[in-house]
């Protein structure tokens, strides 16, 4: 389902290179729940971002669901990206001035597609969110925040569910929500990619990787 | 959810920044407007003083023709030409003519251009006794009009006299109780009383002022004239040899008499109200123009300080607008909303604050002209609608950058930063 294919990353940060993937690769089977590990810095988030077609890797090719997403134009890719991907960030992001019902909807703001009023419900009802329906994102708990992008991530039904830290501010209680979400998400055939360094919530997942020197490294157990 | 959907949602969550925007743009446009305004003003304010100015010697020259009513033997004329028989003693003192110029003469005399005289009026000047007066009365035929002549005022002081109409001398008037509109019977014909003249202590008390015609049927001069009024041109004072000269050409056996004082210096003070009056019109322009081309310039420079300033602050505004909304946009554009949608998001805010600030400012501008400067100064619409044109695209301008870089940003770095 994903492919990763000598993905090579390095920041430029005053004049100096800094690599932090250095040509690695991996497969993620559909319906597999992948978590993402490592050390805080070592290039979790910019792997995630590489998966979600929103960071050209310096070299290298992503995969997903057949598209190889980096031969795509940026605006093809933004669409494949909102047909088939939903990501959560680490740091939610909401936008401030839509209500949670309406930062749901926003996912499909690039499809032109009519609202599925239904699916809105569903989620906000699944995630407990739909009495706050009407809230802005100021409004709400940072669990309830967590929720909404979560909720927001699922609109589309995409085939892939990329997660960055998706429980790191949560309570045990949410934190349950969210995993319960990510095993009926693969369980229905989905795939999830988390990145977290919770190793509870590494254990959740079927399949774990390490980033160790800019590399993939899958644990074996 | 469409993308319009967010700019509203948007402009509702953030007035703060927009309402900035506004007000900066709606005094750039009050401030332009009313400067306008204000010049127009003043350009009216011009037109009005000259006016004003105009009409004030047209006054005094009103009041000068009043003068020249009294009609002396001159009748306001300076010269007179006469035939050279013409025996001064029986003129001057039976007011009798003794030699006359003919027809041909005056017609001559009429269709020569002269350099040195104006408005030659012929006249006929006669003494008869009128019984129903008990005594001698002069009767003194004119035809045409008698002019002013002053270099930018030509108008005439006395309309022609029709026949049958007869201005009246004062003593006449009194002892007869005659008034204007009443008739009375003269040598067997009757007459209609024109004006009473007013009191001259001269003979012009006993004198009628008639119609050419009249006088020369009633005389038995038919076809004669006594003599020749006319007014003479830039010539010094006292110096009738020009005159003679010219006179001289066209017509021999002519005597030129000047009148006295009277008649000059009342020409003399017509030319000087006239002078006087465009050398204050002229002062008037030259100095309205010169504080119409300062205020200009000052108004310029203050348009284009108070438009510079607007820039900026708009450009300032926009980009600390785009920095706030960094985060956002760069999750906009993870969901798939075009560069150029986002772009098109921050520039329709813009033009939302140009169009909206134009119009609110062509409004205020129009209402403090009007307050200020009284409903005759109109700015026109055509000049509102540019200046809200105008302000619509500065305020593109001014967020043509912030609106770039904010499509040009990566949203990956900012959403794994911020
Ligand atoms: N835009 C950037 N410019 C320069 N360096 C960056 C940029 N983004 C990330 N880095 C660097 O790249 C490295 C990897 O960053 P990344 O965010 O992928 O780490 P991470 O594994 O997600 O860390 P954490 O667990 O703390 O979220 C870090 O050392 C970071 O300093
Ligand atoms: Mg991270």
């Amino acid at each position: 389902m994903i492919e990763v294919c000598d993905i090579a990353k390095a920041y430029r940060v005053r004049g100096e290179s800094l690599a932090v993937l250095r040509g690695t690769s991996a497969t993620i089977e559909a319906g597999a729940f992948a978590a993402i590990c490592g050390a805080s810095g070592c290039g979790k988030s910019t792997l995630l971002l590489i998966l979600g077609g929103l960071l050209q890797p310096d070299c290298g090719e992503v995969t997903v669901a057949g598209e190889a997403l980096y031969a795509l134009s940026p605006e093809r890719r933004a669409l494949t990206r909102a047909q088939v991907m939903g990501y959560v960030f680490q740091r939610f992001h909401l936008i401030p001035y839509l209500t949670v019902e309406e930062n749901i909807r926003a996912a499909a703001i690039a499809l032109s597609r009519s609202d599925d009023p239904a699916r809105v419900e569903e989620l906000m009802q699944h995630f407990q969110i739909e009495n706050r329906r009407h809230h802005l994102p100021g409004e709400l708990s940072v669990g309830e925040q967590q929720r909404t992008a979560l909720a927001r991530s699922l609109y589309n039904r995409p085939k892939v569910l990329l997660a960055d830290e998706p429980t790191g501010n949560l309570d045990p209680e949410n934190e349950e929500i969210v995993l319960k979400a990510f095993d009926e998400f693969t369980e229905a055939g989905g795939t999830v990619v988390m990145v977290t360094h919770h190793p509870d919530a590494a254990q959740r997942a079927d399949k774990r990787w390490w980033i160790r020197d800019g590399m993939l490294v899958e644990e074996q157990n | 959810m469409v993308v319009r959907d967010l700019f509203v949602r948007e402009l509702r969550y953030r007035p703060g920044g927009f309402l900035l925007g506004l007000v900066a743009v709606t005094a750039v446009a009050a401030s332009i407007v009313g400067a306008r305004g204000f010049l127009a003003g003043h350009d009216a304010d011009t037109v009005a003083l000259v006016v004003a100015l105009e009409e004030r010697a047209a006054d005094r020259m009103a009041q000068m023709r009043d003068d020249a009513r009294v009609f002396s033997k001159s009748l306001g004329f300076n010269i007179l030409l006469l035939p050279e028989e013409q025996d001064s003693g029986a003129l001057y003192a039976e007011n009798r003519s003794t030699h006359f110029f003919t027809r041909a003469q005056v017609a001559a005399l009429g269709r020569a251009k002269f350099a040195t005289l104006n408005h030659l009026l012929p006249m006929l000047r006669h003494r008869v006794r009128w019984e129903t007066y008990g005594g001698d009365v002069v009767l003194v035929g004119v035809e045409g009009e008698i002019y002013i002549k002053s270099p930018s005022f030509q108008k005439p002081i006395e309309a022609r006299i029709e026949q049958g109409t007869a201005h009246v001398g004062d003593a006449l008037a009194q002892r007869l109780a005659l008034n204007p509109g009443d008739r009375f019977t003269l040598l067997g014909e009757t007459f209609t009383v024109g004006r009473i003249q007013p009191q001259s202590a001269s003979v012009d008390d006993i004198t009628l002022l008639m119609n050419l015609a009249d006088v020369q049927r009633l005389s038995g001069y038919a076809d004669k004239v006594t003599g020749i009024l006319a007014l003479s041109c830039n010539c010094a004072a006292g110096d009738l040899d020009p005159i003679r000269q010219e006179v001289g050409r066209v017509l021999s056996g002519v005597q030129i008499v000047e009148f006295a004082v009277r008649a000059r210096a009342r020409q003399r003070a017509r030319d000087a109200i006239a002078e006087s009056t465009r050398a204050e019109m002229e002062d008037l322009k030259a100095s309205r123009t010169a504080l119409r081309a300062q205020v200009g310039h000052f108004a310029t420079l203050l348009v284009s300080l108070v438009v510079t300033g607007a820039v900026v602050f708009l450009a300032v505004l926009t980009s600390l607008g785009v920095r706030e909304r960094r985060v956002e946009m760069a999750m906009l554009r993870a969901l798939g909303v075009g560069s150029g949608a986002v772009v098109g998001l921050v520039l329709a805010r813009s033009a939302l604050t140009g169009v909206a600030g134009g119009v609110l400012g062509c409004g205020v501008g129009w209402m403090a002209v009007r307050l200020m400067a009284g409903s005759a100064i109109v700015v026109t619409t055509g000049f509102m609608l540019t200046v809200v044109g105008a302000a619509l695209l500065v305020a593109l301008f001014a967020s043509a950058w912030p609106a770039w870089r904010a499509a040009r940003t990566d949203p990956a770095l900012i959403l794994n930063q911020e």
